[in-house]
């Protein structure tokens, strides 16, 4: 399997560095159009703020490399996610990211307790340039995998892994397909996911349940669209598995506003709804919303 | 020849009995009206023979034997030459040595089933025999001590220690016991920490062994074990050690969401795991659902101890919480016991309505 994929890796990454000179291997060269690069997601891959995309992160082009860190934090009702990372992409066709999350109860009779992940994705582009291909109509396909693991949860008393709420592992791999296409004419982004994974709200808690053990496949989409050179709009969904007895776990969904001032910096604000979290075990089942900043780093 | 001294021996010995039977002086406690009646006659008229056989007679009718003899004995010494008197004194006297045969047949028959359960005990290490033996004997540092080597055998030290503490304490100061409680600690440190350190089937397997009743550290080894279980997709025992754990620790809400968790996914209803889910609810401030579930729990199991104490708190709690708008999905939870099957599964009914997709 292992050898497999790094024949996978070996094919896709050999034609691009024979195109890239000595230089450009080692210098970072910026080569994007400004908002083009994504942004990093809550789960540290280069994407929107909940869904990735097919872009591969930084603003490095085909011939160079780039890189992204970022900071965000979820505020929802009785919830707050924060998620630190930093991911690199390499001629424009691999991208490396690590992220951890951390995740804390703020409200009902479960405040104070906390739960962490730590999430390594690996996200090839395999065909097409959602930027530079407007004169087709083949989209930026990429495909991607997110290694996640759970830390544990503390100040829960007894509660210390996610299986003790109905999950079968703590640990799980979520592996994505996403197209994504710019249209430069219209100034709109649109990115399709589709996703196959067990993992329950994000993977905070646990991986597959009582009810779903087993993956399977969820959508997911961005549409954004470009105010100007610096500032877009747009809006993503996500679909979720509901494996856990003790969850009702809903899609969620937010409505972002980007703004890049220049290739280093980018904050992104959303409205976010991750849908009801644990709500039979808290007796709150209305949706968990809130808001969402991020602010990156990048070249 | 034999026969008369044999005779001889047994007179000594009726004679001693009856002479420590009257030097006691002690009177059967028994509340016979027939034994008063005949005693007050006797104390108007000592010298009546009639009076004295009677209330020798109702003591015998109430087993007061010894008292019966020294009755009669008293009346041999006013009337010496009476017959009728010696012949119911002989016979009085008889029922004594009788009765004090029987008695001491009973402690020799305890004495050997003792002897039996302890050397079943000791020998084939049988815990069972060992609490046999305790049940007759259960200040007995002996049997404690055998008890503890028996669950040693067993890898048992967590109970082992328990047992050899209690030796410890009946027998203070015996090196034995000392050494061996030395022994069951060290063993049940190592198999705690392979209990907690590890998740295969060994750390099972320790934790059980590590477990001991009252230890400081029996709330956590009940909640590994419950992981354990959960984590094999053994809910029944989960749920059983997660009981454990609440027992000690009612308000932990770790405990109390693997409970939650568990009695929605084995569907049991009894009162026990009603009771259970009852508590959890109410650890997890959920005072309505909580009251649900003791209450169902109550209709199955009245009698249970802790059951109406915890009705009384999430009455408290349930009055606390605010108001449920009464709409066909929420009204479960204050509609009667029979309507829902499970507060979780009420709590649920919720979700449903606004996802009606995933409904179940």
């Amino acid at each position: 399997m292992l050898f497999g994929l790094r024949c996978v890796f070996a094919s896709l990454l050999l034609p691009a560095l024979a195109h890239a000179g000595p230089f450009d291997r080692i210098g970072a060269d910026g080569g994007k159009l400004l908002l083009t690069a994504g942004f990093s997601d809550v789960e540290g891959a280069g994407g929107g703020g909940i869904v990735p995309w097919a872009l591969i992160t930084g603003y490095g082009s085909n011939q160079s490399w780039g890189a992204n860190s970022h900071y965000s934090d979820v505020r929802l009702r009785e919830f707050d996610l924060r998620t630190a990372g930093i991911a690199v992409g390499v001629l424009d066709r691999l991208e490396l990211s690590v992220a951890r999350q951390e995740f804390e109860v703020t409200g009902t009779a479960l405040a104070g307790i906390e739960a962490s992940q730590d999430i390594v994705g690996v996200k090839f582009r395999l065909a097409g340039d959602a930027v530079y291909g407007q004169d087709g109509w083949l989209p930026q396909i990429a495909l991607g995998a997110q290694f996640k693991r759970h830390g544990g949860f503390e100040n829960g008393g007894a509660l210390v892994s996610p299986t003790q709420l109905g999950a079968d592992e703590d640990e799980g791999v979520d592996v994505y397909i996403s197209g994504t296409k710019v249209f430069l004419g219209s100034n709109l982004l649109i990115n399709v996911t589709a996703r196959y994974g067990n993992a329950n709200q994000f993977g905070l808690l646990g991986f597959g349940g009582d009810e779903e053990p087993d993956g399977t496949v969820n959508g997911e989409a961005t549409v954004g669209y470009l105010l100007t050179r610096k500032l877009a709009v747009g809006g993503e969904y996500r679909m979720k598995p509901d494996n856990l007895g003790v969850d009702d776990e809903g899609d969620a969904w937010d409505a972002f506003v980007a703004y890049a001032p220049n290739r280093h910096l980018s904050i992104v604000a959303a409205y976010v709804n991750l849908g009801s979290i644990l709500g039979p075990v808290t007796g709150v089942n209305d949706d968990q919303t809130g808001s969402y900043l991020s602010v990156q780093f990048g070249f | 020849m034999k026969r008369p001294v044999a005779f001889l021996a047994l007179a000594a010995a009726l004679i001693a009995m009856s002479g420590r039977a009257h030097a006691d002086g002690a009177q059967c406690q028994t509340d016979d009206s027939a034994v008063a009646s005949a005693r007050s006659a006797l104390t108007a008229a000592r010298d009546s023979l009639p009076a004295r056989f009677q209330l020798a007679d109702a003591l015998i009718e109430a087993k007061c034997f010894h008292d019966a003899v020294h009755t009669l004995e008293d009346g041999l010494a006013i009337h010496p030459r009476n017959s009728d008197l010696q012949t119911r004194l002989r016979n009085a006297r008889s029922l004594v040595s009788e009765q004090e045969y029987f008695a001491g047949k009973d402690e020799a028959e305890l004495a050997a089933r003792v002897s039996r359960n302890l050397l079943r005990c000791t020998k084939l290490a049988e815990i069972t025999s060992c609490d046999d033996a305790l049940k007759l004997k259960p200040n007995d540092a002996e049997i404690h001590l055998a008890k503890g080597d028996a669950l040693m055998k067993a890898e048992r030290p967590g109970e082992a220690e328990a047992s050899y503490r209690r030796a410890n304490e009946i027998k203070p100061g015996d090196a034995r016991i000392a050494a061996q409680l030395t022994a069951a600690r060290t063993q049940r440190r190592t198999l705690i920490a392979r209990c907690l350190e590890r998740s295969d089937d060994a750390a099972l397997i320790a934790c059980q062994g590590a477990l001991s009743i009252g230890a400081d550290d029996e709330f956590q080894l009940h909640a590994r074990m419950a992981s354990l279980n959960q984590q094999r997709n053994q809910s029944a025992a989960a749920l059983a050690s997660y009981i454990a754990a609440q027992a000690l620790k009612p308000e932990d809400r770790g405990i109390a969401l693997g409970i939650v968790a568990l009695v929605d996914s084995t569907m049991r209803k009894d009162a026990v795991a009603l009771e259970a889910l009852g508590s959890a609810l109410l650890a997890l401030q959920r005072g309505r659902d909580a009251l649900t579930a003791f209450r169902q729990a109550q209709a199955l199991s009245p009698a249970m101890p802790t059951l109406r104490a915890r009705i009384v708190q999430a009455e408290k709690l349930a009055a606390m919480e605010p108001a449920v708008a009464a709409t066909p999905s929420n009204s479960l939870a204050a509609a009667p016991v029979a309507a829902a099957t499970t507060p979780v599964l009420v709590a649920r009914t919720y979700s449903n309505a606004a996802e009606p997709s995933r409904s179940r």
